[in-house]
């Protein structure tokens, strides 16, 4: 099976972030908001796929996103909280209002298509794979609707613990034992339920 | 298994305490299920098109605004520049957004619905993400639900926002819950009584409110997941469903929790027959465990004095809306396959009536007769105004003029029963190849309909935010209005 290349933009360490300079010239600087485009397109598109039923609804919803996004940026106050946690924040909103307006009955899905992947998987590897996913998908979508929040904006947006409170509004330590409990409780039934 | 070894000895803040190696498959899993190849040159190229389309439409928009002799100094600017807009946009297609980020602002364009206007009597900035309304015309109060404004290091925060109709000013605000707003919120206002209730996914609690103070009576404990909240003004009572079930009863003018009781499999909408003493609760039914439907969506009839389910009726499908009609002793009733009318007295299914599309909402005018079902017909929107006696479909009326490239979403409807006027808004967009919305040429709009023949009155139509949740305030005749995607609300007096 090929190897998954796991990769960590920027953004998640704060400590070389420069998202708040960035924010601040960006509504009379180009350049600066296309750094800003470029470092978060991807996870938040990802973080909209996990949260709409189709690669199209997501492409969409990404790019309204950024509109919203360029239209509020002179409105940011980097004081008022991390840029991260803003910007998820208006795409969380704009999920929210997608979901709404379409009248969604599931509240969440995950990709099917993203379970037919990896080439280079033998046709057993890949039948098994589906099914193990299907178990994982099944057990995902049984969580409360903010756990699975909170899973997919750590793993899939790739938010620090800090800025997910920001976004949900708790506090860190509750968003960390939040987290923490979830993967405990998701990791034994994944492991329960293996045949 | 290396590379996941490998993950955990890189990524240890990732996964905390729990780096071990099972842990490491669940997350590699979780990530590979929810990605897949990121379509970034369809993003880029998606962002690119609306930025160009955008500033292309806000230059006609300059244009005809120039034609008909704005002379302010923003607009002024605005025609000036609407050209060198296009230029530039023009470059966006081979290169990057920048260019159009550059002049965007140049333009004023933002999240703000700029008025006022001849019928925009005013616009009022009220942060977050507003969601639901509600209005006391005899106090001459609107509330509107939206997020507080964010501290560092504290907690999101719902709150309502209590504004004065007549002069737009916000008088109080009130936090109802922790977390961002959420579309599910409530507000019921007992206009005799001086009350509003709001409920909110992110409070167990119901937020009871003086209506001309604003100020914050009482909350009452009820449990997590509300979901619906109606007055019974002739009992003095307020009854609020539970997710889990659960109907509770309060006092109207205290708040005070009196009794609960149990009806059907999670209650999303409930009305209150107040001359027969009875209250309808629809409940979508059984889920499994990936939502979708298993059974049992039903109406519960209670007496709602001597707290007691009368009669459990059973539905095809599951239910959004449900309003009573005293006068003629009917409830009405929307599901995914139509509206069904109810005898008020016995909850006897009286007819079935078909209506096109996707019912979303309805409201009722008890002087004429009259029950609007708003229905989302595929890339539009259609009003089918019934007779309340009879429950047949009188008229059919388009939300907002139709186009083929245009994709209309209607969200709410109201109506003013002192002037037999019916509102309903909706936002429309653009739409590209496949029908899918742009986001780029996007417009409010509300319509005016006539409440006994459903005749179109006024449309009101203008570029930017989509108007959503609305309230109508009888006293005055205005509608207060959300910008969706915004952070203010309009108060439009549609008589000018």
């Amino acid at each position: 099976m090929a190897p998954h290349i796991w990769t960590v933009p920027r953004g998640c360490d704060d400590s070389v972030s420069d998202d708040a300079d960035l924010a601040r010239a960006a509504p009379t600087e180009p350049a600066a908001f296309e750094t800003l485009y470029r470092r978060y397109r991807d996870r938040v598109y990802r973080y909209l796929r996990a949260r709409t039923a189709t690669e199209e609804d997501a492409v969409d919803l990404t790019q309204q996103v950024f509109l919203r996004v360029l239209d509020a940026l002179p409105h940011y106050q980097a004081a008022r909280g991390l840029f991260a946690a803003w910007l998820f924040r208006i795409a969380r909103n704009a999920a929210t209002d997608f979901q709404r307006r379409r009248r969604a009955t599931v509240a969440w899905d995950l990709v099917p298509e993203a379970l037919q992947r990896a080439s280079g998987d033998t046709v057993e590897d890949a039948v098994l794979r589906r099914e193990d996913f299907a178990r994982l998908a099944t057990l995902f979508t049984a969580l409360d609707a903010e756990k699975r929040e909170i899973v997919v904006l750590r793993f899939v947006a790739r938010l620090t613990l800090a800025e997910i409170a920001a976004v949900i509004g708790k506090s860190e330590d509750a968003t960390r034992m939040s987290l923490t409990r979830t993967l405990r409780r998701l990791k034994e039934q994944y492991h329960d339920t293996a045949p | 298994m290396t590379q996941r070894r490998d993950l955990a000895q890189h990524y240890p803040d990732l996964l905390g305490e729990h780096a071990d190696p099972d842990l490491v498959t669940l997350v590699d899993d979780l990530d590979r299920a929810c990605a897949g190849p990121i379509p970034a040159a369809r993003i880029d190229a998606a962002l690119a098109l609306a930025l160009q389309q955008r500033t292309a439409a806000q230059g006609q928009v300059s244009a005809s605004r120039a034609a008909m002799g704005a002379h302010s100094p923003r607009r002024r600017a605005a025609r000036a520049s609407w050209k060198l807009v296009l230029l530039v946009a023009l470059l966006i297609c081979g290169g990057s957004i920048a260019a159009a980020a550059y002049v965007l602002p140049r333009l004023g364009i933002g999240t703000v619905f700029v008025g006022p206007g001849p019928l925009v009597l005013r616009t009022i900035v009220v942060g977050g993400s507003p969601h639901a309304v509600g209005v006391d015309a005899r106090a001459g109060r609107a509330f509107v639900i939206t997020d507080g404004d964010p501290v560092p290091g504290r907690a999101a925060t719902t709150v309502v926002r209590v504004l004065d109709m007549a002069t737009g000013a916000i008088l109080r605000t009130v936090p109802v819950g922790i977390g961002q707003a959420l579309g599910s919120d409530s507000v019921a206002v007992d206009e005799r009584g001086g009350r509003a209730f709001i409920i909110t996914p992110n409070s167990s609690r119901v937020s009871v409110l003086d209506t001309h103070s604003g100020r914050l009576l009482r909350r009452t404990q009820l449990g997590q997941n509300l979901t619906a909240v109606a007055i019974d003004a002739a009992g003095a009572r307020v009854l609020v469903t539970r997710d889990d079930g659960a109907l509770s009863v309060l006092d109207a003018h205290s708040g005070l929790l009196l009794h609960t009781i149990m009806v059907g499999a999670h209650p999303v909408s409930l009305a209150v027959d107040t001359r027969l003493g009875r209250a309808f609760v629809a409940n979508t039914g059984l889920r499994d465990s990936q939502g979708r439907y298993k059974g049992a969506a039903s109406v519960s009839v209670l007496d709602v004095r001597g707290d007691v389910v009368l009669h459990t009726v059973s539905l095809p499908q599951s239910p959004a809306a449900l309003v009573v009609d005293e006068r003629a002793g009917h409830v009405f009733v929307t599901t995914g396959s139509g509206v069904i009318m109810l005898d008020a007295a016995t909850g006897r299914v009286l007819r079935r009536v078909a209506v096109p599309g996707l019912p979303v909402a309805a409201a009722v005018d008890e002087w004429t007769g009259r029950v609007f079902v708003l229905s989302s017909t595929g890339n539009s929107g259609d009003v089918s105004v019934l007779d309340a006696g009879s429950g047949a479909v009188l008229r059919r009326v388009a939300v907002a003029p139709r186009a083929s490239d245009v994709q209309t979403l209607p969200n709410a409807i109201a109506v003013d029963g002192e002037r037999g006027r019916v509102f309903v808004s909706y936002e429309q967009d653009q739409t590209g190849p496949r029908g899918v919305a742009l986001r780029t040429n996007s417009y409010g709009g509300l319509r005016v309909l006539d409440a006994l023949n459903g005749a179109v009155l006024r449309t009101v139509r203008r570029p930017g935010p989509g108007l959503g949740a609305l309230a109508v305030d009888t006293r005055t005749g205005h509608a207060i209005v959300i910008n969706t995607f915004g952070t203010t609300v309009a108060i439009i007096d549609v008589a000018r």
